[in-house]
């Protein structure tokens, strides 16, 4: 007895007729040998017809073909047409191409191929997959999908277009030491301490060199109190008055008390020094150290054998208005090695 | 009986109809992400209530549990590098696998639809004529459009690509196609095979 099973689309039958191998006179049998296959397309008046090996290879062409439309990713190699179904994209337009490379013999009119639109290849697509989700027909065959691998798939880009950015890079790259190769070696010179730039930096120039190293009009040793230093360290401090104060009692003293600790610690006198030196310092609320001037000349002088110029910070634009609270401190720094710092009287001064 | 530990959430057993790729990372690659991300795109377009619908979705599918709201389903598309609004997080595979199970479940519904817009882009491509001759179509690629000039940043360079309409528009029939292939039999299978197409090693 001949069991017959349809899969019928708006687009595309699939009909298969066989048998089953077990007992016939059980009617719930699943059908188990194809006989007959044939795949109509309503509109193609001639279905395409084969036996096993047409549905298998039906079925090794429809689901690669399909992922690959699914996903945009296709194969490096071309799927081989399994018993002679190949399934192609058309040159132009949305179409697919369903070949049969060695139509039935015994039918003289059986297309070889025929062209799909995407609702009838959907269609088609959608019968193999009621088939193979079938367990009463054929249970033995079975969807089988796996994701291509890495190295199957071509390339999106071809390879000049792949080439291209690192051949830009290559060809700028020489470009541009071409060009440098013509450019003047800087003249490096050391940096002149502008009036306009006092830094806190430079305060490792020894002072008494009159802290200017390259062409100060005026190189004279002794007139360090209009030397940029002082005059930047002023500057600073000056600018550092129009800061807010820090006014918590609790955050000052502990800031006068870290302020002590680090200076003790660093703070090794001169032989020679024999008065204290005196400093007015800001202080930030982390407790950085923003800025110093000396008190006096002798302070001035000896300002590059304290502590403070390895403490304070760099201010990066010197004009720029400070935000943060500062606290303002008078630092004494003793020839015996003591410190003591107290709460500056005037800050604005 | 104390407990000291809150109850372990169940997995939809619904996630375990896809296999789990043999991926060389633990977290969805890049492309997985962005194309079910413009798969629900093109359905927000093609339905007006398409994202209310993936809510509903995903609690008929049970897949509250990955999908939990609305913010979590936003975050989960936002990991669409393409997105103004880009999540730098990975996609873990129960959560691409819960937004292909209702990406699949939507076109589904939306079966007849998506068919009679590919019939009639067939029909306008074969005569030559202009989309706007069939005014459902026009629509969809319309709101597409809109929404993707929306959510997408334009300075991206997958997005560049996509500057003109008409580009957009292929886009858009792109997508339409490929939901039509996701609401088949195996749809969600396919769907998800397919998502990781040149991504495994």
């Amino acid at each position: 007895m001949t069991i017959k099973r349809q899969y019928t689309l708006p687009n595309c039958n699939l009909i298969l007729e066989g048998m089953s191998g077990e007992d016939i006179n059980n009617l719930a049998a699943p059908m188990t040998i194809l006989l007959n296959a044939e795949c109509q397309f309503p509109g193609i008046s001639t279905p395409l017809v084969g036996g096993r090996d047409f549905l298998e290879g039906l079925i090794q062409a429809v689901n690669p073909y399909a992922q690959s439309l699914l996903s945009g990713v296709t194969a490096t190699r071309a799927t081989e047409a399994v018993h002679g179904v190949s399934l192609i994209p058309e040159e132009q337009g949305y179409y697919h191409r369903l070949a049969l490379a060695a139509p039935d013999k015994a039918d003289e009119n059986s297309p070889s191929s025929i062209k799909l639109t995407n609702v009838q290849l959907f269609d088609l697509m959608e019968a193999v997959d009621q088939l193979l989700a079938d367990a009463q027909t054929l249970p033995d065959l079975t969807l089988s999908l796996s994701p291509l691998a890495r190295r199957d798939i071509r390339s999106q880009t071809p390879l000049a277009q792949q080439a291209a950015p690192i051949a830009l890079g290559t060809s700028g790259l020489a470009a541009a030491a071409a060009l440098v190769f013509f450019l003047p070696v800087p003249n490096l010179e050391p940096i002149r301490i502008e009036e306009e730039r006092p830094t806190q930096t430079e305060a490792s120039t020894p002072t008494t060199s009159s802290s200017a190293p390259a062409g100060d009009a005026n190189p004279e040793p002794t007139n360090f109190e209009i030397s940029d230093e002082a005059l930047a360290a002023s500057r600073t401090l000056a600018r550092l008055n129009a800061a807010p104060e820090i006014t918590d009692n609790d955050t000052l003293t502990q800031l006068q008390d870290t302020l002590v600790e680090t200076l003790e610690a660093d703070w090794v006198a001169p032989d020679s020094l024999e008065t204290p030196l005196t400093y007015r310092v800001a202080v930030s609320e982390a407790g950085d150290l923003l800025g110093y001037r000396h008190e006096d000349a002798i302070s001035g002088e000896n300002a590059e054998q304290t502590p403070l110029p390895e403490l304070v910070y760099t201010l990066i634009d010197i004009e720029e208005a400070v935000e943060e609270p500062v606290a303002q401190f008078e630092v004494i720094l003793d020839p015996d090695g003591s410190v003591t710092v107290e709460p500056a009287e005037e800050a604005n001064q | 009986m104390q407990v000291d530990s809150p109850p372990v959430e169940s997995r939809p057993l619904l996630l375990e109809t896809l296999s789990e790729p043999n991926l060389p990372t633990p977290a969805c690659p890049r492309r997985t992400q962005v194309d079910l991300d413009l798969l629900l795109l093109a359905i927000e377009a093609l339905d007006i209530g398409g994202s209310q619908a993936m809510l509903v979705a995903a609690d008929q599918l049970s897949l509250k549990t990955v999908v939990k709201g609305r913010v979590q389903l936003w975050r989960l598309r936002s990991t669409n590098p393409m997105r103004r609004y880009s999540q730098r997080r990975p996609m873990t595979l129960p959560e691409a696998k819960a937004l292909t199970l209702v990406i699949c479940h939507l076109s589904k519904q939306l079966t007849v639809l998506i068919r009679q817009l590919l019939l009639g882009y067939q029909q306008l491509s074969d005569r030559q004529l202009p989309l706007d001759h069939h005014f459902r179509l026009a629509d969809y690629l319309k709101r597409f459009r809109s929404h993707f000039r929306a959510r997408m940043n334009a300075r991206r360079a997958g997005v560049i690509a996509y500057q003109t309409d008409e580009k957009l528009n292929e886009l858009a029939i792109d997508l339409l196609t490929r939901l039509l292939f996701c609401t088949g039999t195996h749809g969600p299978q396919r769907l998800w095979i397919s998502l990781f197409d040149g991504e495994v090693v």
